[in-house]
């Protein structure tokens, strides 16, 4: 990879898939948030 | 509530927090990037509120206690998707050389989040070039005005000092025969006046910049003739209407 190559990957902003333990624990969240309402209703 | 299920949600928040606690990990899967300590130090404080306050619900369930506790943990699931989002938000538009940097900052113990100091670079850069371009156009747009006029004065004299004798003959032959001495006389006598008031405005400008210049030389100005000069200059200016 040249420099030129190696400056503009870096500069970009990581793409949805390098993110994706963050959106992984961003959904198990929703999960969770949406099981403790139903725990809530039938409390 | 059946305990199954309070212990399903249990292990999954606790599944949860340890994928959060995993998310500065240096050993990142392949295709991703490196989430800096800074980053997942918020979202591990708000799960771990979250699994706290749902332990609580674990030992008051089947009591008022337990509702209340339920209610907590519901709002710091809540709490914690919020940090969640924010952060994924915050690193999805944090370039990956300064993930990377914040990276080695964190690990290194600097409190210096590269995300908002880079905003604030921006946000100056971006002013700071909108002002340079708003003085640009001003100045051009002074400078453009002041080209056209130099030029039409420039074109205008030409024509008059050229033609100003056919023009004033046009003036003359393009009203009544009967009123043409009568304008005739009156351009002659604007033209002899104007010429005078030149005329006088110059002597009136020298005797201004010698008065300034003899002034000057006498109560030891340094610069005598350059002030002498301006004095001419300005007086000059006034009277010709510039």
């Amino acid at each position: 990879m040249t420099q030129a190559q190696s400056l503009r990957s870096n500069t970009q902003n990581p793409s949805a898939a390098s993110l994706a333990r963050l959106r992984d624990i961003q959904s198990g969240l929703s999960g969770i948030e949406a099981q403790l309402s139903v725990e809530q209703a039938e409390f | 509530m059946p305990v199954p299920q309070l212990q399903q949600t249990q292990a999954s928040i606790v599944k949860l927090v340890r994928e959060a606690s995993n998310l500065a990990s240096s050993q990142v899967p392949n295709g991703e990037v490196q989430i800096p300590p800074s980053y997942a130090k918020p979202i591990i404080a708000q799960m771990q509120q979250l699994q706290s306050a749902y332990q609580q619900v674990g030992t008051t369930v089947g009591s008022t206690i337990g509702a209340d506790q339920l209610a907590q943990a519901r709002a710091a699931a809540g709490q914690a998707a919020a940090q969640v989002t924010a952060i994924y938000k915050k690193a999805a538009s944090t370039p990956l050389l300064l993930l990377s940097a914040q990276v080695v900052l964190d690990q290194h113990g600097f409190a210096v989040d590269l995300h908002d100091k880079f905003s604030q670079v921006l946000k100056t850069l971006s002013d700071q070039v909108t002002s340079l371009l708003n003085n640009a156009i001003s100045v051009g747009v002074q400078a453009g005005n002041l080209l056209i006029d130099v030029v039409l004065v420039f074109i205008m004299s030409i024509y008059f000092i050229v033609d100003g004798s056919r023009f004033i003959q046009w003036i003359v032959r393009n009203v009544p025969k009967s009123s043409r001495p009568q304008v005739s006389g009156a351009i002659a006598n604007l033209d002899n006046i104007f010429g005078r008031y030149i005329r006088t405005q110059f002597i009136l400008a020298l005797v201004a910049g010698t008065l300034d210049a003899v002034g000057a030389l006498i109560i030891g100005v340094p610069y005598p003739a350059s002030s002498s000069s301006a004095a001419f200059s300005c007086h000059w200016c006034r009277s010709s209407g510039r």
